[in-house]
């Protein structure tokens, strides 16, 4: 007969939208869910395990890599850089595993024996449960969970702590498959850092909800998944992206309000940034920010009036230098950011700072109109223009 | 953050046109208003541009209006406390308009 398994919410963000992807992914195969403080199922049969496993090996083609195309036309399938997710070439803990061995730790995971405790059982340093260490995935590096520091004591920060953590199959399993979830995030390539924007909703079963309309908005694309497709003068196709949080976190709105769903400007995110140094080199840097929208209703007033502020506004903007009248791309970028992080945190004076004269470079391209209305329905009594 | 009524808001903007259009031959003037930082400093910086003003209207043909900078200096003796802030809005405007007038014909 089949039991019912109940998997916990961890109230973190990482586990938690782990968890809501995993609740996603059982509902691909046809198992009937309950979303509450957790995940509620019956335990599954070998055939939903063989076809869970089958889903997460064609994510995994299809999410950690994408199409390169050579200068000289030539296609070859890359890596997404930056991610954690590989050591030396190869996929670690769960990813790296062959398909056989995936199935056994579902099977395990998913119909979960009552095991008796014995010596050689380890406490997992996530949910406290005991587990058995058998399927050498419960080292935890940066895939599993991306703020966990490395195991060198040297560059833990702080020397006396425990440099090495351990996880339950089930938290591996999860930290892992996060990855192949549709997060909103871009890829700048001139500093090699990574943006993924995570919505910090405590409730598991709203979570689902916010992340079902994010899974319908966002596209596939090599440096970003939330972007927009142009054609250039030769014919060819470009993508255009945003290249930090704020902008992305704007131009995610516009997109998911382009698709007629609405996540109603959900106000806490949680923002990962994954700095990477030169592709041969495995050392990932991770910081962990915190998006809090302080004033939703100017956004929401802002989005009205303006269909789209990022792609329309900030992402037509440039940065000319007053003395010979070239482009600077650095400063642009700088500029940009100012702008969208003014507009979302309703903070002008940030606003303001992008556009003030600075190494002799000055912010154009702004539409007249757009300006206009962007300060008067922001600064103005009454909002009109 | 301060709201403004809707004819203040016109004086802001109409100051920075001004103001664009002699930073585009005095560039410093707008660093020097950009570099303030108190009311007083303001408004002593906005008299300079005044000034700055008259003389670029004798010397050419097209007249610059300084009506809009005596405005704008009103506004900030009733906003003391926000000088700041009708400060960014006027940099806001001035460098639109700046940008505008450089690179408009290009």
């Amino acid at each position: 007969m089949a039991s019912e398994i109940k998997m916990s919410q961890y109230y973190d963000w990482w586990f938690d939208n782990a968890l809501e992807f995993l609740g996603h992914l059982l509902e691909d195969v046809d198992v009937s869910l309950e979303w509450r403080n957790g995940i509620i199922f019956d335990s599954l049969d070998q055939a939903q395990i063989a076809q869970l496993v089958d889903n997460i090996e064609r994510l995994i083609k299809f999410k950690l890599k994408y199409l390169k195309i050579g200068k000289d036309g030539s296609k070859e399938k890359a890596n997404r850089a930056y991610l954690p997710t590989m050591h030396k070439g190869k996929y670690v803990n769960f990813l790296g595993k062959d398909v056989k061995l995936k199935q056994e730790i579902c099977n395990y995971i998913f119909n979960k024996n009552c095991e008796d405790k014995n010596s050689k059982m380890r406490i997992c340093d996530f949910c406290m449960n005991y587990y058995s260490g058998k399927y050498n995935i419960s080292q935890v590096s940066q895939t599993v969970y991306p703020v966990a520091t490395g195991s060198l004591k040297s560059q833990c920060g702080v020397r006396k702590m425990e440099p090495e953590y351990h996880a339950c199959p089930t938290c591996a399993f999860l930290g892992s498959i996060a990855w192949l979830d549709d997060n909103p995030f871009t890829c700048d390539t001139e500093n090699l850092t990574n943006y993924i924007l995570f919505p910090k909703v405590e409730d598991i079963y709203e979570l689902h909800l916010i992340k079902d309309a994010i899974r319908d908005a966002v596209k596939q694309g090599k440096n970003s998944n939330v972007m927009e497709i142009y054609k250039g003068r030769n014919g060819a196709e470009y993508e255009r992206y945003a290249k930090d949080e704020y902008s992305l976190l704007l131009s995610l709105f516009e997109q998911i309000r382009s698709i007629g769903r609405s996540i109603g400007y959900q106000e806490e995110w949680i923002c990962l940034r994954i700095k990477g140094t030169h592709p041969t080199y495995q050392t990932r840097y991770s910081y962990l920010s915190e998006i809090k929208i302080p004033n939703v209703k100017n956004l929401e007033s802002i989005f009205r009036e303006i269909q789209k502020p990022y792609s329309n506004l900030v992402d037509k903007s440039f940065t000319k230098s007053l003395v010979n009248g070239s482009i600077n791309n650095n400063m642009g970028r700088d500029n940009k950011y100012l702008m969208s992080k003014g507009i979302v945190m309703d903070d002008f004076k940030t606003f303001a700072k992008a556009f003030r004269i600075r190494e002799n470079c000055i912010l154009t391209g702004i539409n007249k109109e757009l300006l206009y209305t962007l300060i008067s329905q922001w600064r103005c009594n009454d909002g009109a223009v | 953050m301060v709201q403004f009524e809707r004819d203040e808001m016109e004086t802001m903007r109409k100051s920075g046109q001004v103001i664009g259009k002699i930073a585009d031959s005095y560039i410093s003037d707008l660093y020097q208003l950009d570099r303030t930082r108190s009311a007083e400093e303001l408004i002593k910086q906005l008299k300079n541009l005044s000034l700055r003003a008259i003389s670029l209207g004798k010397r050419s043909d097209g007249s610059v209006y300084t009506e809009p900078l005596a405005n704008l200096m009103d506004l900030i003796n009733k906003y003391k406390d926000d000088h700041e802030e009708i400060k960014d809005i006027v940099i806001v405007y001035s460098t639109f308009y700046l940008g505008a007038i450089r690179y408009s014909n290009r």
